[in-house]
């Protein structure tokens, strides 16, 4: 683990990743730090390059070349791995089993200690209770959500990468889903193309377009690159479409 | 042993697992209940009823085995696969959970058919052949290399659908339809598996069958074909078995534990 300039470890570290798919590069030359404890928005258009790189961090890709760490730690190793909680985009947890069974699952893959308390406590959390016994299959988009959420804190991660959380949640849900997230510790980062999500859950932002950097800094920064009656929606449009 | 214990609940819950466990055991009951019901006359000795009860038990191991492992790796690399390799457990683990899962649904199926077989023939004849011993063992060794093959077709693609059927397709169609091509061409087919199931039949023989027969027959016109079949020897059944048992869970571990989730969501 590396220390940043501002004293604070580094717990997720992009060093001159590059990542392409054949042909396509979805990632050229991207480098990024993000200090333990941060709340960190990975901002950008559709096709920027945030899923994949939220896939490299949890070790289900691996750079052309590089670095990637997790606490110091390479994303394949058992001890970041452990570290992580990963929330995919369009998540689909295990299809033949039940709500239940899928969290006493990953829980039991996890050694999660008193995993029953823990899964009783996600489920009336993200009010899933009554579909405890139902198969994923059976879901509803936005209860299949919950539960990918629940699968991503089941192990209380010390490092929490959520793509596109709040997708298909109702109002209230979202609200509480934000609250959940808002208490807990650790480092997060979320990836999303929406402002008002990334201003809710975090407070610095690492914009991306076409697989590299444009923009770091913290939200209040960012505001203040418009003028005042500048919906900040507005000044991030201006910034991804190269128009500053 | 969490992940093997949750790789048996995925099977038990599986439409394929309950769809297909019930008919596997009704066709292991046909011959027994048509020779006790007197619909077929029973053979004369215990080896010829036993080889009738089991006739089909290879090429019906082989398809059970195929449907239910067929997908056993490439369902890491569709979107569920987000749940199971980011987990902190390594892919030779998650691997050896699927096949050891997979092993212990088609042995326990098989052992159901073998069962049933040995069992009836005792009610009928009071005896059970004499290798029974020798085919148990032989039968677990041959649903571990079909599990293998298996599980290598299943990490060469990662739609879990497609790699079904392929498997499917390849070990109960492809090869014995290789197998009847070569038996026209006077050729062994010992790169075979199925070729090596048949071992397990054999065992069931008062006196193990001749490893060649050939076959001549004369049509119109002075033409004459000559067929020959090939029995394997039992210590060749069990080199083929072992050599695709190893060989292709080395493969199939090759393959997944490079394989990347690229485009699964």
């Amino acid at each position: 683990m590396t220390t940043e300039g501002n004293g604070r470890s580094a717990c997720i570290q992009l060093d001159h990743v590059t990542k392409s798919y054949g042909q396509v590069q979805a990632l050229s030359d991207l480098s990024f730090d993000i200090p333990v404890g941060g709340r960190y928005a990975l901002l950008g258009p559709n096709g920027a390059g945030k899923s994949t790189t939220l896939k490299l961090l949890v070790g289900s890709l691996r750079p052309d070349s590089g670095d990637v760490r997790i606490l110091g730690s390479h994303p394949e190793t058992r001890e970041a791995k452990s570290a992580v909680g990963y929330l995919p985009e369009d998540a689909l947890p295990y299809r033949m089993l039940s709500v239940r069974e899928n969290l006493e699952y990953i829980g039991a893959l996890r050694g999660v200690a008193g995993l029953k308390d823990r899964v009783d406590y996600l489920l009336d959390e993200l009010d899933l209770r009554q579909y405890e016994r139902s198969n994923v299959g059976r879901l509803s988009r936005g209860n299949t959500q919950k539960l990918a959420i629940a699968l991503a804190l089941v192990h209380s991660p010390k490092v929490l990468l959520l793509d596109e959380p709040l997708n298909y949640l109702d109002i209230p849900t979202q609200e509480k889903v934000i609250s959940m997230l808002d208490k807990l510790e650790g480092t997060h980062l979320v990836s999303t193309h929406i402002m008002s999500i990334a201003g809710r859950l975090t407070d610095s932002v690492v914009m991306i377009s076409k697989g590299a950097i444009l923009w770091e800094g913290t939200i209040e920064e960012l505001r203040k690159k418009g003028s005042p009656e500048e919906p900040i929606e507005k000044v991030v449009a201006r910034m991804m479409t190269g128009a500053f | 042993m969490t992940m093997v214990r949750a790789d048996i609940g995925f099977y038990l819950h599986t439409r394929r697992f309950k769809v297909v466990l019930p008919i596997y055991v009704i066709l292991a009951l046909i011959i027994p209940i048509l020779y006790g019901a007197g619909v077929l006359q029973k053979p004369p000795d215990i080896n010829d009823y036993t080889a009738s009860a089991l006739g089909e038990l290879v090429s019906a191991t082989v398809l059970l085995t195929a449907l239910l492992a067929g997908d056993s790796i490439s369902q890491d690399f569709g979107r569920q696969g987000f749940f199971t390799l980011t987990q902190p457990v390594r892919r030779s683990e998650i691997m050896l959970a699927r096949t050891l899962a997979a092993f212990l649904f088609s042995e326990v199926a098989m052992l159901l058919w073998i069962g049933i077989g040995l069992a009836s023939g005792y009610a009928f004849y009071g005896a059970v052949v004499a290798n029974w011993g020798l085919i148990l063992a032989i039968s677990a060794l041959f649903v571990g290399s079909v599990v293998s093959f298996v599980v290598l077709f299943s990490s060469l693609f990662k739609g879990p659908s497609i790699s079904v059927v392929v498997s499917v397709l390849v070990v109960w169609l492809v090869m014995p339809l290789i197998t009847g091509v070569l038996d026209l061409a006077g050729v062994e087919p010992s790169f075979l598996l199925t070729y090596a199931g048949d071992v397990v039949t054999n065992l069931t023989a008062i006196s193990y069958p001749q490893h060649v027969t050939s076959i001549t027959a004369s049509g119109g016109g002075g033409i004459t074909i000559t067929i020959t079949t090939f029995e394997p020897y039992v210590w060749e059944g069990v080199v083929i078995m072992a050599a695709y048992l190893v060989a292709s869970l080395a493969l199939a571990w090759l393959i997944y534990s490079r394989k990347e989730l690229k485009d699964a969501s």
